[in-house]
This record gives structure tokens, sequence and C-alpha cells, in this order.
């Protein structure tokens, strides 16, 4: 029964990981970047809701609908600012922009915020939890956990079946290609990397509410998304979500063994995956 | 006639290295002109500053009247100017329906109904493309690629079509089958370009052509009235 | 032109001078001790250290074409590798800090063939993952005292006076080996094929330039410099915890130095470690406020300037300390000649504008993109 517990446990902890990777594998997909500052703008989201909510008095249920408009507008800023004079065949730039970035916003935040850990309380909502079977599990992870689906249900229509989709995936495979056929590439970039840290604004208040945040948690985060999308296979939006249950997983598991080795099961994991099957799960390749 | 395309005085350089001097190019409307010269006489490039991929250093390019210089090459597509480039460039990964519809998304609406490329319109031009559809355009034969590359172009509606080297790599039937098309593309008012590295080819297929070599123009003129040894001293360089 | 118009130009006189004063350096550091305070020999320890990983740094992905945000991997191997063999084991901790090297260039074998298959930003990431799994691996790890980290108790046995002269010649070991190193295997054939292999892999490939074997080999080299540094570090510090010998900011100072120093030139690693040194002096009672300037400066180089300082100066004076591209100097047309060939040098650096810069050749094989795979969204 511990077992099953941590496996539960681990899926729902997954669904907190998929929105982070969701939107890394979107921006790789299309740009082949990695922002270094992934992890630490979800942190800065997140910082930014609590404040908010405090400084507003609003209910903490409306910080979601402050952070994702304001995600999109960090994100469109961040490319048409910064990223879009970066995408290259050659990574080093970009890497190193958004260290840069990564290192300056970590800063910031911690002088604004200190070093405090800070977390979103939904009140009993947070300690609410239903009987399923013989397991308990809570409310507030099993709703993060279906927001995170819902999520890549639609971006996964999304890059299917609506033209903004295809100009995207088209603008993945081949950009230059892609603008000889109307397709902005550049404004495609910001709309991508947008939606990649709008996405975020969710994940901030999901993880506000889940568990806590302090300024020097973003490199962590980034590294969960990370190992999920090359667990799931570069680029593939499903398969950033599956690997982000497996990262949750093996976090899960590997901390109910021993409390010292459950980040550790993770980056277990992701180098195993890396050594039998490099091109990730879902590759077809 | 009207000119669709007016190229003046044009200069084109990758860093140090001039790929372009003084070029004069002119198109008009309905007209076929084919763009002849051996690798790296910069025909590639003159396609390239014309389709706004690469800003010229000097001169000035004019597309239906209007300058381009401040145009962005995704905004010249939605103004009429579509390009089949070399080596075809589909978009892995995605259907051949895909691939066409990208540039059907967002192609020039002042069309009359009647002259609008379509999907349909383009099944019944390559019809090997509405049987395979739903496929990956990787899983295609090479001619079917280059047809599906054609299609995606003529989907832009264009005003001006520029092939650069559609024949290719492709087996002489494919290629014949698809320069077979080309009088119906014109029929609708366009004009086109095609970079050719079959001269006799790109003479029979042209009303005029214009020859590179070095970066310069060596020789334009009306395709019927220009003999082979001129277009050969012209392509090759007076010395040979 | 006959080839006997033709010189092949290896030293300047800057060159001659830089040279001259690196030998009275790495020669005059180990006599410090008899004449330099306490508070300055560490001063040079810490920051022959600096220079000596950025300088690896710069190897990596100046010219391997590797970015690394895991280097700091290294330097806790080093380091651990010095306290266990002289703590645990009994070795003499001087000699253990080369044999440290050694240990780091083996760790770093499984490390990249384990991400080896990633592309660029995602090598990159790898490679944290990497060293974060060493940190975490070596706090649940007993037999190194776990996250509460070790002492280095044996060098008790030693005078302050034998420590430091020990700590300097181990220094200026460093330098030699880091950056002489690099400047002779630059200059070497190997180090034509890792320029030939950085501005244009796939014209190298074709030539029978293993670039695959390059990429490894510099990797464990620089792998190997890190953690020599890494080892003198914590043999200075005395103690290490896995927190800190792991700690990702080791990175941080790596990108920095290299990247605002000049990226792919010897100068540049060497400028940036002396700014970043003095600049932390400075500037580090700051403590955050720094950092975010130190950061967004990162940020403003990566954009704006991407060959850093170095290249800002040799756009006023082309005074190089190491040269390590071979200038052919046609005598008939010789001065302006000379500037062109460096200068076309400096532009080929990976960041050249879109368009490509080698003629109409190169722009059509770089719209083949050779290696990018198509991935499904």
């Amino acid at each position: 029964m511990k077992w099953l517990d941590a496996l539960v446990q681990g899926v729902l902890l997954g669904g907190l990981y998929a929105q982070y990777a969701l939107g890394m594998a979107l921006m790789f997909g299309v740009m082949r970047i990695v922002n270094i500052a992934h992890g630490d703008l979800v942190i800065l989201l997140a910082l930014l809701g609590i404040t908010l909510v405090g400084v507003l008095g609003v209910s903490p249920l409306v910080a979601p609908f402050l952070l994702v408009p304001m995600g999109v507008i960090i994100g469109w800023a961040l490319q048409r600012g910064v990223l879009n004079r970066v995408v290259k065949a050659d990574p080093l730039p970009s890497l190193v922009a958004t260290f840069g970035l990564s290192i300056a916003l970590q800063n910031l935040m911690l002088q604004i915020w200190s070093a405090d850990t800070r977390s979103l309380s939904l009140g009993a909502l947070s300690s609410m939890s239903i009987e399923l079977g013989p397991l308990y599990v809570g409310v507030l992870p099993l709703g993060v956990f279906a927001f995170a689906v819902a999520l890549t249900a639609c971006l996964h229509l999304a890059l299917r079946y609506t033209k903004f989709g295809r100009a995207l995936r088209a603008a993945a495979a081949d950009g230059e290609a892609a603008t000889l056929s109307g397709v902005d590439a550049k404004g495609v970039y910001a709309l991508a990397t947008a939606i990649a840290v709008g996405i975020l604004g969710a994940a901030a208040f999901c993880q506000a509410t889940r568990t806590t945040v302090a300024p020097a948690d973003g490199g962590a985060q980034l590294i969960y998304a990370f190992e999920a999308v090359i667990i799931g296979g570069m680029g593939h939006i499903s398969g950033a979500f599956l690997g982000a249950m497996i990262v949750g997983i093996a976090q899960v598991v590997g901390s109910r063994a021993d409390p010292g080795w459950g980040i550790l099961s993770g980056h277990i994991v992701f180098l195993l995956v890396l050594a039998l099957r490099p091109q990730g799960l879902m590759s077809r390749t | 006639m009207r000119a669709i395309l007016k190229v003046r005085n044009l200069c084109a350089a990758y860093g140090d290295f001039q790929a372009l001097f003084n070029v004069e190019f002119e198109i008009a409307a309905g007209e076929v002109v084919a763009l002849i010269g051996a690798n790296g006489a910069g025909k590639s490039t003159l396609l390239k500053a014309v389709t706004g991929l690469i800003s010229p250093s000097a001169g000035e390019i004019a597309f239906a009247g209007e300058s381009t210089s401040r145009t962005p090459a995704h905004a010249l597509v939605r103004k009429g100017l579509a390009m089949v480039p070399e080596g075809r460039r589909l978009f892995r990964g995605m259907t051949v329906e895909d691939n066409l519809r990208v540039c059907l998304d967002r192609s020039r609406t002042d069309v009359e109904q009647a002259l609008r490329w379509t999907i349909p319109r383009i099944h019944e031009l390559f019809p090997v493309l509405k049987e395979r559809r739903r496929e990956l355009v990787e899983r295609l034969s090479g001619g079917q690629q280059q047809m599906v590359a054609v299609g995606r172009a003529l989907l832009a509606q264009p005003r001006l079509l520029l092939c650069d080297e559609i024949s290719l790599g492709l087996a002489p039937k494919v290629v014949k089958e698809i320069y077979q098309k080309l009088p119906e593309i014109r029929a609708g008012g366009t004009s086109i370009v095609i970079v050719e590295q079959d001269v006799s080819l790109a003479k029979s297929s042209s009303d005029r052509l214009y020859c590179l070599l070095e970066g310069r123009v060596t020789l334009s003129g009306p395709s019927c009235e220009i003999g082979l040894e001129a277009i050969s001293r012209a392509y090759f360089g007076a010395h040979s | 032109m006959s080839y006997s118009n033709v010189i092949v130009r290896r030293q300047t006189t800057s060159s001659v001078i830089a040279l001259a004063v690196s030998v009275l350096i790495v020669t005059a550091i180990p006599t410090m001790p008899y004449w330099a305070s306490n508070g300055h020999i560490r001063w040079v320890i810490e920051l022959s250290c600096l220079i000596a990983i950025a300088q690896m740094w710069n190897l990596l992905a100046g010219y391997a074409g590797l970015v690394s945000v895991g280097q700091q991997a290294f330097i806790g191997v080093g380091g651990y590798v010095l306290f266990v063999f002289a703590n645990n084991m009994g070795f003499n901790p001087f000699w253990t800090v080369p044999l440290s090297a050694f240990a780091a260039a083996a760790v770093s074998i499984p490390a990249y063939i384990l991400l080896r298959r990633l592309e660029g930003p995602y090598f990159a990431i790898g490679t944290w993952v990497f060293a974060e799994a060493l940190r975490l691996l070596t706090a649940n790890i007993s037999y190194v005292n776990g996250g509460s980290g070790m002492s280095l108790r044996v060098m008790a046995q030693y005078t302050p006076g034998q420590r430091a002269l020990g700590l300097t010649m181990m220094s200026s070991l460093l330098l030699l080996l880091t950056v002489g190193g690099s400047y002779v295997l630059l200059r070497s054939r190997f180090g034509l094929a890792l320029t030939a292999n950085r501005d244009e892999p796939v014209a190298a490939a074709s030539q029978g330039v293993n670039v695959k074997r390059i990429r490894l080999m510099i990797w464990m080299l620089a792998a190997a410099g890190t953690g020599m540094a890494g080892a003198l570090y914590y043999m200075a510090q005395l103690r290490i915890t896995p927190d800190a010998g792991f700690d990702p900011y080791w990175s941080s100072i790596c990108i920095f130095s290299v990247m605002v120093g000049g990226v792919g030139r010897l100068e540049g690693p060497i400028i940036g470690a002396l700014l970043y040194f003095f600049a932390t002096r400075f500037f580090g009672q700051f403590g955050a406020t720094y950092l975010v300037a130190l950061g967004l400066l990162t940020l403003v180089m990566a954009l704006f300037s991407p060959g850093g300082i170095w290249s800002l100066l040799s756009r006023l004076v082309n005074w190089p300390w190491f040269p390590v591209t071979r200038v052919v100097v046609n005598q008939s047309q010789r001065a302006g000649e000379d500037q062109e060939c460096r200068s076309g040098a400096d532009r080929k650096r990976g960041f050249g504008d879109a368009n490509g810069v080698n003629g109409t050749k190169h722009v059509d094989a770089a719209s083949i993109k050779p290696g990018r795979e198509t991935y499904q969204l």
C-alpha cells in the first residue's frame, strides 16, 4: 500500500512538473532554445502572486487570473527583447543570455522577498482530501494534475488543428521556408514564448499552493522540467507530460525508500533513460 | 506591359564577399523569365534579395510598383510574391495537407474567387497529392515533394512565382510533368521566374532569359532570339 | 604568387612580451611565501583557480562547441578526491592535487558518453543534472561524511610556511598546465583541427578531422584542469561540503569570466577572471545587488558584444598576448592583409550574422542545416 500511495503521489507531483515541462518542450521544439531562467520565472510569478493576493486582499483563487496574463506579457517581452536576438544555430548566445538573466532574476528576488520560504494558502481546500479506494488523495494535488492533463490536451490539439499550430510547426521544421510561406517566424516565436511563460503563470499558482517557493528554487524547477522533456523525447508535448509523470514518480518513490534519495532518484532515472533510450520514450526514431 | 518586379542596380554581399554587382532585372506581368548561370553565379542570392531573405547592400527592388526595402520577407508573401525554394524545404513531420495549408492560412485576400488557388485546385493540378494528402511529406518521392512545394507556393496566390531549381535531382519524366503545368499557372496572370541548370529547358519554357556570371548580368533578351552559342559565352565567360 | 613570397607569422612583439611576463609570473608565484603577505598569497591562489576554470570553460565553449553549466561536477570531484586520498588514505596532499586532475578526467568520460547525444542547449542542462546527481550522491555517502562535508586535517602536520610554498607551487603548476597547456594545444596540429572544427564543422569533418574524438579530448582535458583547480581551491580552504564543491555558482563564474572577457580567445578568460576577481573584492559587499549587475552584464554581453571585452579591445589595438592563429603575410601586399586575416578569424567566431559570411557557397551549405533533426510537436 505504501508503494501504491507513492505511485499515486508521484503521478500527482508529475502534474506540477508537466506544467513546467510543456513550455520548455514548446520553446525548444520551435526555436532550439532552452531558457535557463525558466524555473526562475515560475518562482518570480509565484512570489508576485503571493504578494499581489496579500496587497489586493483578494481570494487566492484570483491569483491564476492575474498570473497567467502576467506570464504571457513577460514571455512576449522576453522573446521580443532578448531571445529573438539569439535564435541561432549556435547554442552559446541564447544559453549565456538566459543564464545571465537567471542569475539576475534570482538575486533580484532575493533582495525583494528575502530568502524566506513562502506559500499561498487556500484555507480548507489546502488540506481537503478524498478517499479513492484504499488511498487518500489531496483535492488540491488532484486539481493540479487534472489541470496539467487538460493543458497538455489543449496544447496538443491547438498545435495539430489551428492556424497558429500549423504556423508554429512549420517554423519549427524550417524557419526560412516558413517565412517564405508567409509565416512571421519571429512573431510565432514571441507567441510560443508567451504561451510557455503564460503556462508558468498557472504553474506558479499550483506550486505556491501545493508546496512552497523561495527565490533560490528556480534551478531545481528548471532541472525537473528538463528531465521530463528529455525522458519523454525532445520537443514532444505529450512526451513532456509522460516524462513529468516519470520524474514525479521517481522522486516520490525514491524519497519513500530513503529521504536523501528523492531528487537523486529523479536524476538517476534521467541518466538511465539517456543511457538506454537517449531519444526519449515517445520519440519514433 | 506593366512590370511586376523591377530590380535596379542591385548589389549584395556576404561579409566581405560581394555576390551581386549592379544587377538589373525586370519581369512584366504574366511573363515567364528564365534565370540561368553556373553554380555560384549569384542566382540564389538574387532570389533571396528579391524575397527579402537578405537585404541588399545597394540598389532598389520594387514589387508590384512598391519598394520592398522596408517590407519583411513574410509580408512580401502576403503581397503575392511566392518562392519554391531550392531543395524544396518542406515542413518535415507535417502532412501534405498541412504543408499546403500553412501557406493558404495567410495568403493574399484580394484575389478574384475564380482565380484563387485552393487545395482542390492543387489536387487537380497534381492529382497524386490528393491521394497522399494525409501522409507525412517525408514519405513522398522527390517529384511528389516538389509538387507539394509548388502547390504550397501557389496557395499564397502569387502574382510572381519564383522557382529555384525545381528540376534538381528529379527524373526527366517528373521534370516534364511539372514544367507542363507552368502554362496553366501563368494563365491565371502569375508571372514566373525559373532558375534552371538545364539551359535548353530554360530557353524553351521561357519568354525571356537572363544569364548571370560572377554576380553580373552577362546576357538578357527574348529566349527565342538568343542562340545557344551566345548563352554559352555569357554562361562561362568570354575567355572560354 | 610563389611560395617564397609567403611568410607564416606566429609571433608578434606583443606576444613576445606577454610570453616573457607569463614566464615571470609563473616563476615568481612560488617565491611569494618569502616576500608576500598571507592575504596576497590567498588572492593569488584563488585567482589562479579562477583563471584555470575560466580557461577550461573557454576551451569547451570557444573551441569544442560544448557549452557546460555543470563544471562544478569536476570542481567537486577534484576537491573530494584530494580530501579522500589525503585525509582518509594518507597520501601526500600536495601530490594528490595533480592526481585529482586525472580523477576528474576519468569521471568526465561516463558523463560525456551519457550526454553526447543531447543537442546544444540540452547538453548544457544535462551537465548540470550530472553535477547535481554527483552532489546528492556525495551528500549520501557516509565515507565522505555526507552532507556535512570534510576538513583537511592532514594539513596540520605542515608548517604554515610549507603549506604556503606547496600551495603557491601548485598554483604555478595549475596556471602552467591550463593557460600554457591551452596555448601549446591550440598552436599544435590538434589546435588547427580544433579551430577548423569550430569554424567549419562540416568542412573539417570532410577533411578528415575527427570531430567526435576532438570533442571528447577537449571535454576530458577541461575536466582535468577544472578538477585540479577544485583540488587546489579546497586545499587552501581546508574544508569542503557537497553544497560548496558542487555549487552551480562555479559555472556562473566560468560563464561570466569567459563571456565578458571574450570567448574563443586565450586572452579573454584571463581578463574576465581578473575582472570577476577584483569586482568581487570591491563590490562583493553589495551581495545580491552585485550579482544582479553581474547577471545583467552577462546578458548584455551575450546580446550586444558576443566577443567580449577582448574583441572590443582588439578593435582598438591589435596586440595579441597568445596568438594561436598562423597569419599568412604576402610580402607584396603586406600591411593591410595582415589585418584582414585577423579580423576574418574574429568574425568567424560562431556568432557571425545569420546570413553567413563566407560567400555564397557557405550560405547554401548553411541553409541545409547539417545534423538538424525535425522534432514533431
